[in-house]
């Protein structure tokens, strides 16, 4: 757990990220309560602050709640979250997009790959 | 976030005959916070921490803690962990954590009885028997096991094997009080710095940064150790 | 605190002491035993017991030498510095904890004697000469005007003198005053005070021409007193004020 961050970036964005990743894949489910500050500090071998900082980035984009008195929970307005997966797949696809444009392939040619890697992809774990 | 300042040094000063060890600094450190205070040898880190532990009492400047100077009081509120071996040679663990019981009023025995598990350590073992690693996991065990207001950590992870480093940084962060005040001086930042709230790079006794880290980070595109060595390239 | 700073200082060398008077009590009881009877190694073993009675006062003052040396001169200090005992009681504590050892080796010494006197002379003889050495001394010690208190007294404000005298050289050493080559400077500066303190002692009573009789009556003991007393003061001021650990 401990090594999966990167010192040259902030560490609370990349947290964000991860917890964000999380909740768009499901791994954590819409309306799930979260663990406390400390206990996720000590997962991730963090500070506390850095834990803290990630949850209000997240917190402004909508995917988590404070209750006052129960603690942090995910959202469970589904619109918001489909709304962030959409925006994180839009991203993902241009970034993927971009690199291949920089390896001179055009975009047809980039589907066919594409799809010739989801094919080998499946016979391989069929 | 609390920002009540917990230290403060204002103008702070120390000369060794013509060696300026310290040069005008200034710092307002707030509780609630993990700050690492970086620097290479003989910038200055030994100095003012063994100033703010009241081990140094003659410089010139203001050192508050808690708005006293380092006195009998301060030293209640912080918890030391020098960078050497501070315990008599006829020492048992049970004498140390005797005398810590003894002596401070937050000292946690739980915690302790905890930490001691943790690090496999017992009662009975002789302190001068002890390999450095062990000598050390002890000591910050006792350390730790304080519920002080103000943590000094001198070089934590320093003597250790890398597999007992997250171990130890992780019994760190599991320990101390949220509402206070932890100084890690290190020179392994590659390890520790996702740990750090704000970092202090003291330089030929001068602050010559004094940061949030993930403003840093985001500024300055690289990590903190390599943010080091540049600033601190001969 | 003061309490449980004395009582901490007795934990770290009640240990040694113990080992130390158990040894020379088991070897006095042994003399003793073999000098009643007659026994041919009754002779090396008074020895012993001279020995050990031996290292035992030297022991006293070389625990005293130490118990300075180790808080300043080693990491030792950095615990008993950032502890949060103030600088007057962790100074008092060592000196009280000291001049108690001090206390205990005398009686040792008393006690070691009692066996030598019992083995040498037969039980009645052994109680009659006892207690006529006793009364022998007291009357010596009243002419020439002293008591056994006093003398009591003065050993124990010796034993205070040197704890300070040896704190005081320990200390100025760890100020900025002081530089380099810090344990020869201690003992120079030990020299020089002792030397200077001598010459005191030895020139006031001749300045105001007193009479060998009332100096050691009325002067030596509150001269000691008050050279003990600012010593302290001195020592205290510097570990408090500017007090430099390495």
């Amino acid at each position: 757990m401990e090594h999966e961050f990167n010192n040259e970036l902030p560490i609370y964005l990349q947290l964000a990220k991860m917890i964000e990743n999380d909740i768009i894949s499901g791994r954590m489910n819409l309306g799930d309560k979260l663990i406390s500050v400390r206990e996720m500090a000590l997962n991730y071998t963090v500070n506390p602050n850095t834990v803290q900082r990630a949850l209000s980035e997240l917190e402004n984009r909508g995917l988590i709640l404070t209750e006052r008195t129960t603690g942090k929970f995910i959202t469970d307005d589904g619109t918001v979250l489909a709304q962030i997966r959409s925006q994180r797949i839009a991203e993902l696809s241009e970034s993927y997009l971009a690199s291949m444009k920089k390896l001179g392939i055009n975009e047809k040619e980039t589907i066919n790959w594409l799809t010739e890697t989801i094919r080998k992809r499946e016979e391989h774990h069929g | 976030m609390d920002e009540t300042a917990c230290i403060e040094i204002t103008g702070l000063s120390k000369k060794y005959g013509k060696l300026l060890a310290l040069n005008d600094v200034n710092l307002k450190l707030s509780k609630g916070k993990i700050v690492g205070l970086l620097g290479p040898n003989g910038s200055g880190k030994t100095t003012l921490i063994k100033i703010l532990n009241g081990l140094l009492m003659d410089y010139t400047g203001s050192v508050t803690i808690n708005g006293h100077c380092p006195d009998t009081y301060t030293k209640a509120c912080v918890s030391y962990l020098p960078d050497t071996m501070y315990f008599p040679d006829w020492m048992k663990v049970s004498d140390a954590v005797y005398l810590f019981n003894d002596m401070y009023k937050d000292f946690r025995p739980d915690v302790m009885d905890d930490l001691l598990d943790r690090f496999k350590l017992t009662s009975k073992m002789k302190i001068k028997t002890m390999s450095k690693g062990m000598k050390e996991k002890f000591q910050l065990a006792l350390v730790m096991s304080r519920k002080a207001e103000i943590y000094i950590l001198d070089e934590p992870i320093g003597g250790v094997d890398p597999a007992a480093r997250d171990l130890i940084i992780e019994t760190i962060l599991t320990n101390f009080a949220p509402e206070s005040l932890l100084i890690i001086s290190t020179h392994l930042i590659q390890e520790v710095e996702k740990v750090f709230d704000d970092v202090i790079f003291l330089k030929d006794g001068k602050v010559v940064l004094y940061d949030d880290i993930e403003t840093l980070r985001q500024r300055e595109g690289k990590s903190i150790d390599e943010l080091f060595r540049e600033v601190f390239k001969c | 605190m003061l309490i449980k700073t004395i009582k901490h200082e007795f934990l770290a060398t009640y240990r040694r002491f113990g080992i130390l008077y158990t040894g020379v009590i088991l070897l006095a009881i042994l003399a003793t035993i073999s000098l009643r009877n007659r026994v041919d190694f009754a002779g090396p073993i008074i020895a012993l017991l001279a020995v050990g009675i031996i290292v035992c006062v030297v022991f006293l003052y070389y625990n005293i030498v130490a118990t300075y040396e180790k808080m300043l001169f080693s990491t030792q200090g950095y615990l008993e510095f950032t502890l949060p005992v103030s600088t007057s009681d962790l100074l008092l504590s060592k000196i009280i904890v000291n001049v108690f050892w001090a206390v205990c080796s005398f009686l040792i010494f008393f006690v070691c004697g009692y066996f030598f006197l019992y083995a040498l002379l037969s039980t009645e003889i052994f109680t009659q000469v006892y207690t006529e050495i006793g009364s022998a001394f007291n009357i010596a010690m009243q002419n020439i005007g002293f008591s056994s208190f006093r003398l009591a007294i003065e050993f124990l404000v010796s034993i205070i003198l040197f704890n300070v005298s040896v704190a005081f050289c320990c200390a100025i050493v760890h100020t900025k005053y002081i530089k380099s080559a810090k344990k020869i400077v201690a003992v120079v500066v030990y020299l020089v005070l002792t030397f200077l303190v001598d010459m005191l002692r030895s020139g006031i009573p001749s300045v105001f021409k007193m009479s060998e009789f009332a100096t050691s009556q009325y002067f030596q003991l509150p001269f000691n007193i008050l050279i003990a007393v600012a010593l302290f003061a001195i020592t205290y001021y510097f570990l408090r004020y500017e007090l430099e650990i390495e």
